[in-house]
């Protein structure tokens, strides 16, 4: 896959992103407030787009693609964005590739677990649920 | 009217200040500088003064979705003069077994209903009513409506208590919203 990494470099109102092609190392961490959320994640989901239509139909990776999910906080305006990603990865899903969502929260933060949930219910790819301590 | 002599206007604020338990309260024009600044300060805070990680952690949650929204309806209302919008104020209290974040704004007298339609339509709906507009909103397309309608729900799902509202008029075309979350301690 000719596809450079996707690298974000984690602020106080930006997450770590990296969604690597290569060792399907996916992952999402901190906190998403960015102060324009449609120019922060328009890149990564302009990315995403190109990684989904090197991978259709089917491609089946040497592995599982995981997606690890682990925000402290994320907006509302991320949360748009969020779901549009996770829905793009679902169309991979759909079309036979192995691929799940982990969405880790930590234990004192129920709200961000119902988050997840949230998101599940409105999905088909499958979502495992991990708990860490603060 | 008449301007009171500063020492009397300071210490009517600090009294007003101790009687509601406030913690932290800010005037001005709300940029993501600011935004940062009263976040950090929050946190510093709250680590202070509460010891319950899930109450400390939900009010942040809910702080800064205010104090986003607070920017964003600036941002929105950009044809109210930069003077006006300079005066917007957020407020986070504990007293006794609730902490109250207020924020006010101005907001043109026309948008009044739609915002007051929108808040009652989110006090109507019971935790798994919340939810499912969540839902809605995260799944729709774009709008300005809709990303403002997300906000309200997000708060409204995050603090489990009904919205509070109030408008209070300024001018012929102008009034000033505040908005009020709480969230139970216990």
């Amino acid at each position: 896959m000719n596809l450079e990494p996707f690298i974000s470099v984690a602020t106080e109102s930006t997450p770590h992103i990296l969604f690597d092609p290569t060792s399907l190392q996916f992952e999402m961490k901190g906190e998403s407030r960015p102060e324009n959320a449609k120019a922060f994640y328009d890149p990564l989901i302009e990315w995403i787009k190109k990684f989904c239509e090197q991978s259709l139909p089917g491609k089946d990776f040497s592995s599982k693609l995981q997606l690890n999910v682990h925000f402290d906080y994320f907006s509302s305006s991320s949360a748009k964005y969020l779901m549009n990603i996770f829905a793009r990865l679902e169309e991979l899903y759909k079309s036979g590739s192995k691929i799940e969502i982990c969405w880790i929260y930590n234990e004192i933060d129920i709200e961000m677990k119902e988050s997840g949930e949230e998101f599940q219910k409105l999905l088909s790819i499958p979502f495992v649920f991990k708990v860490v301590k603060p | 009217m008449e301007l009171k002599a500063p020492t009397n206007f300071t210490f009517d604020i600090h009294q007003m200040m101790r009687e509601h338990s406030v913690l932290l309260a800010f005037t001005g024009e709300f940029d993501m500088k600011i935004i940062n600044a009263l976040i950090t300060s929050v946190k510093m805070k709250m680590s202070e003064v509460e010891p319950a990680g899930k109450v400390k952690k939900k009010v942040y949650n809910v702080m800064v979705e205010c104090l986003e929204t607070l920017f964003r309806n600036y941002e929105e209302d950009q044809t109210v003069s930069k003077l006006i919008n300079s005066f917007s104020v957020f407020t986070l209290s504990r007293y006794k077994d609730q902490y109250s974040l207020l924020s006010g704004n101005y907001i043109f007298n026309e948008n009044i209903a739609a915002k007051k339609a929108q808040i009652e339509k989110i006090n109507g709906l019971n935790q798994e009513g919340k939810k499912k507009y969540f839902r809605d909103c995260i799944s729709a397309k774009e709008s300005k409506e809709r990303n403002s309608e997300l906000a309200m729900i997000d708060i409204a799902l995050k603090s489990g208590n009904p919205l509070g509202y109030d408008f209070k008029t300024v001018d012929s075309l102008t009034s000033f919203f505040v908005f009020q979350v709480k969230i139970n301690i216990r």
